[in-house]
């Protein structure tokens, strides 16, 4: 019950991110000054897919497992605050955390070869098979074009949606559409990238990626209190 | 006492079995006088050499079983605490360990980083505590320091430098080259008492050259001061590098690592002046308390004398004399007289006697200021009680307890092991506010509880060991309970009519599940339908029911009773009646209200070398462990899962044997969780089986 409302009312289910929609693999991007919101709207996909009993792992270069932990708790008690108090919140809450896995990692010690090391152990173990990756705090500059590539076709070849979050500059370099330098090279890799931009007193999703721009996306924002997806129309 | 609080050391040595930690202690104790004869661990009897280094310490007695032994060096006071080695997750090896400033690692020259040592230093690392360390045995056979500085840094992760290199090693291990100070030291006398510094024998130049450069371009991290000298070429005063090496070492970023052989008495007192220089004083390091008032949010304390006092009872030990309890001081100063208030109980404590421990002696003292570690005699308080000054609502452990969620019986083999086991489950109960205790009248067997197999393992081998007690232990057995998972109504009429006065009583209304509480009971009945002084009854009715689930016999755990209304007879209606009423009305409800068998997951922490964390996950998956996530820190990867409790035993065997004994794990209870339908039938089945046995 509580788990079809949520999917149900979910922004993201009229756009081309929704994992529920569409079987894709490859790399997508959420891009965004320092603080804007990348990692709520990281943890909002996340748990999107995990309602839809999707395998989610996620990586991060920047917080321990009880900090991206806490994330994941604080981003679902928002969205189900508002539900009727009969419904067993932490029932769900148990079963969404089956789908999830975090891999948390020093910032030196992170690698592309041992990340997939990694994902090939528990998959052969059949502990976890994720099907969609999250990596926070992914420095596309400090890795080789050739580990970039590998990753992608990793992704491809083992049906994986890799997300990544990534840092804009308000005085840095960036190509065409406001790309980040780093990201430019890479563009052609990605089927999905949005850009959180603050208008306002809301922060917008906006498409960006060349090939092809989810129209669906540009009507929903992030709401500062909450941090949570909202259309335009809600 | 006047000592200044800059000249305090309050070190741990930790060790690997057999690296030389007693050797070194002794060693330490007799350089500074506080003995005044070396027994040798390998001596002419030869008792010493098949036997480990903990049965030792307690044949030696008081020197270094003694939770903190003092010693002076060169002006400075240095308390030298034992720490427990052999688990790492009692409460007991938490509070020893936070009392520690600064560590020395000890390491054998010859079995390099073993996986005691590896242990020892995660307990470091999960408690933040500074070291410096010791290659010892320099005089073994096989001795390669270099080979163990580069295991420390491999296999430990450590930024370990040498600040020493041997003059030669085995059979010709003569003495040190400090590269501070870029002079030869060589140790005489019996003892190696009289220190004798010479120049650098011109067979060693080149390499102390070499290794003086790599210790002064590992330090320089550490100081501007330094690498504008270093880039200047200046001359480097020994000072500014020790200034630097003691900067790593307290941010625990630098590892400088000495050498000798403890045994043949070569580089203790340089490692002593070392503990001064570069181990941190009580007022390096920040150390916090939790505000009782604030939701246990943590509170910095200042280790100064004028503020009100905070201290911790970190370790009680059984004398003639009565219960003497360690102190450590973290603020303020505790002087013979004041009032002090335990935290945990709220009572109102006298200080009486003051005393501080020497090898075999006591020292009356009249006060111990913040930052140092005293006892006291005659208090009756339990390990890890906080004491502060009235009107400061602060504890240095977390008042929460958690409840035992595994049970054993054991049953004394004898007399004599009967009263020396209740002896020891006294102390231990008292040390220890997560190991219960109870006696079962029925079966004679007396249960102990605690948070784990290990946990209720160690106590069991420490009856056996330090009180004599023989024992013969059950099947150690998990603490399930029985909840409800939704509201279910009641309307029951207990009536009886056997001659006599009758019996009468009705009750109607409903359970729920709630989180968060065991049991509450909400009366809502209004216009005396049921008279006031028959509601307490219908509450001990329904709280005895949860003491056993009509289920599975567990208790029971989240249930909320609401009582709305009843009946009652003018001459039949007793506190009895309605008693019963209400236990029959529990029954029928419970039985609707869809029960549930609960169990008790634990939050498993395994930190294992990264070459084994697959076979670490696989291994926790089997045991229906939901992994949350794993953190990986290049050499060594930390494996965080919920897993739950039945399916942990033995686990400690099956770990060491899939790492070849490189990894450890702690494990604290995190929650109740409902048990998997068929693993509900499997205990069903059991608990029939075992009814039928009558075991």
């Amino acid at each position: 019950m509580l788990k079809n409302m949520l999917i149900l009312r979910d922004p993201l289910k009229k756009t081309g991110i929704d994992p529920g929609k569409t079987e894709k693999s490859g790399f997508a991007a959420i891009l965004a000054r320092a603080g804007v919101g990348k990692t709520a709207l990281m943890v909002q996909i996340a748990l999107n897919a995990m309602l839809k009993e999707k395998n989610v792992m996620h990586i991060s270069k920047k917080d321990p497992v009880d900090k991206v932990a806490a994330w994941y708790e604080e981003v679902f008690l928002r969205l189900t605050q508002d539900t009727d108090p009969a419904q067993k919140t932490d029932l769900l809450w148990d079963e969404l955390l089956h789908h999830r896995f975090i891999m948390t990692f020093e910032t030196e010690t992170f690698s592309i070869p041992k990340l997939q090391k990694r994902i090939l152990e528990l998959t052969g173990q059949n502990i976890f098979h994720p099907s969609m990756i999250m990596i926070d705090g992914f420095s596309f500059a400090d890795t080789s074009n050739e580990e970039v590539e590998e990753l992608h076709e990793f992704a491809q070849n083992q049906g994986l949606m890799v997300w990544f979050t990534a840092r804009t500059h308000r005085d840095g370099p960036a190509g065409a559409d406001g790309i980040p330098a780093d990201l430019e090279p890479f563009t052609h890799l990605f089927e999905n990238m949005i850009l959180l931009a603050p208008e306002d007193d809301r922060i917008y999703l906006k498409p960006m990626s060349s090939h092809e721009k989810d129209e669906n996306i540009s009507g929903l924002y992030l709401d500062p209190s909450t941090m949570l997806i909202r259309g335009t129309t809600d | 006492m006047k000592m200044d609080t800059r000249h305090i050391r309050n070190i741990g040595i930790s060790a690997h079995i057999d690296s030389g930690k007693t050797t070194l202690t002794e060693r330490i104790l007799y350089l500074t006088n506080r003995i005044h004869r070396i027994h040798e661990v390998k001596g002419k009897d030869g008792v010493g050499a098949t036997m480990d280094s903990m049965a030792l310490e307690k044949e030696r007695g008081i020197t270094i079983a003694s939770a903190a032994t003092y010693c002076n060096w060169k002006g400075y006071e240095i308390n030298i605490i034992d720490t427990p080695g052999h688990v790492d997750f009692t409460i007991e090896v938490e509070r020893a360990l936070r009392v520690l400033d600064g560590a020395i690692l000890v390491l054998c020259s010859v079995g390099g980083v073993q996986s005691q040592s590896i242990t020892v230093d995660q307990q470091m690392k999960r408690y933040k505590v500074p070291c410096i360390a010791f290659i010892n045995k320099c005089d073994r056979s096989g001795a390669n320091p270099f080979r163990v500085i580069d295991q420390l840094r491999e296999k430990l992760g450590h930024n370990a430098v040498a600040i020493q290199i041997p003059i030669g090693l085995e059979n010709k291990h003569a003495g040190i080259i400090d590269l501070i100070s870029m002079k030869a030291v060589y140790f005489d006398g019996d003892f190696g008492q009289e220190i004798r510094t010479t120049e650098i024998p011109p067979e060693l130049t080149d390499m102390a050259h070499e290794k003086r450069e790599e210790l002064l371009d590992s330090a320089s991290v550490f100081s501007d001061e330094l690498t504008d000298a270093l880039l200047e070429e200046r001359e480097i005063p020994e000072t500014m590098v020790i200034a630097a090496l003691r900067k790593g070492v307290l941010a625990r970023k630098l590892t400088p690592v000495m050498m000798g052989s403890a045994y043949k008495n070569k580089g203790i007192q340089v490692l002593m002046d070392s503990v001064c220089d570069l181990l941190p004083s009580p007022l390096d390091v920040e150390n916090y308390a939790l505000d009782l008032d604030n939701e246990e949010a943590p509170h910095l304390l200042l280790p100064e004398n004028d503020k009100p006092p905070v201290a911790l009872a970190f370790k009680l030990e059984d004398g003639q004399y009565g219960q003497l309890t360690y102190i450590r001081a973290y603020q303020g100063d505790l002087k013979k007289g004041d009032t002090i208030i335990n935290a945990r109980s709220g009572k109102k404590v006298k200080i009486g006697r003051i005393v501080r421990m020497h090898a075999d002696q006591m020292e009356e003292m009249e006060n111990i200021p913040a930052g140092f570690i005293g006892a006291f005699f005659g208090i009756d308080c339990a390990s890890g009680d906080t004491f502060t000054a009235p009107g400061l609502c602060l504890s240095m452990s977390s008042m929460h307890v958690p409840k035992p969620v595994i049970s054993l019986a054991i049953k004394p083999k004898d007399n004599k092991s009967e009263t020396n086991m209740s002896k020891a489950l006294n102390r231990f109960t008292k040390e220890d506010p997560t190991f219960t205790t109870h006696y079962n009248h029925e079966t004679g067997d007396t249960l102990i509880s605690g948070m784990g197999e290990l946990h209720l393992d160690v106590y069991i081998e420490r009856m056996r060991r330090e009180y004599d007690a023989e024992l013969i232990t059950g099947v150690p057995k998990v603490a399930y309970r029985e909840a409800i998972t939704k509201k279910s109504p009641f309307d029951y009429t207990h009536k009886k009519q056997t001659g006599g006065a009758g019996q009468f009583g009705r009750v109607t209304g409903y359970i729920e599940p709630i989180a968060d509480e065991e049991f509450i009971f909400e009366n809502k009945v209004t216009g005396g339908r049921i008279p006031t002084q028959y509601i307490p009854a219908c509450e001990k009715g329904f709280a005895q029911c949860m003491k056993k689930g009509p289920w599975m016999k567990y208790p029971v755990t989240g249930i909320k009773v609401v009582l709305e209304d009843g009946a009652s007879h003018a001459v039949d209606s007793s506190e009895m009646a309605f008693t019963a009423a209400a236990k029959a009305a529990f029954k029928t409800a419970y039985a609707k209200a869809g029960p549930a068998l609960l169990e008790p997951i634990m939050k498993v922490v395994v930190e294992t070398p990264a070459e084994f964390q697959g076979g670490v996950m696989g291994s926790l998956n089997q045991r229906r462990g939901m992994i949350v996530g794993a953190h990986d820190e290049g050499v060594t990867s930390i494996v965080e899962t919920h897993v739950p409790l039945a399916e942990m035993f033995g686990y400690a065997t099956i770990i060491r044997s899939l790492t070849q004994g490189k990894a450890q794990f702690t494990m604290e209870f995190f929650t109740y969780k409902p048990v998997p339908k068929s693993i509900v039938e499997q205990i069903q089945k059991d608990a029939a089986d075992n009814a039928k046995t009558g075991t």
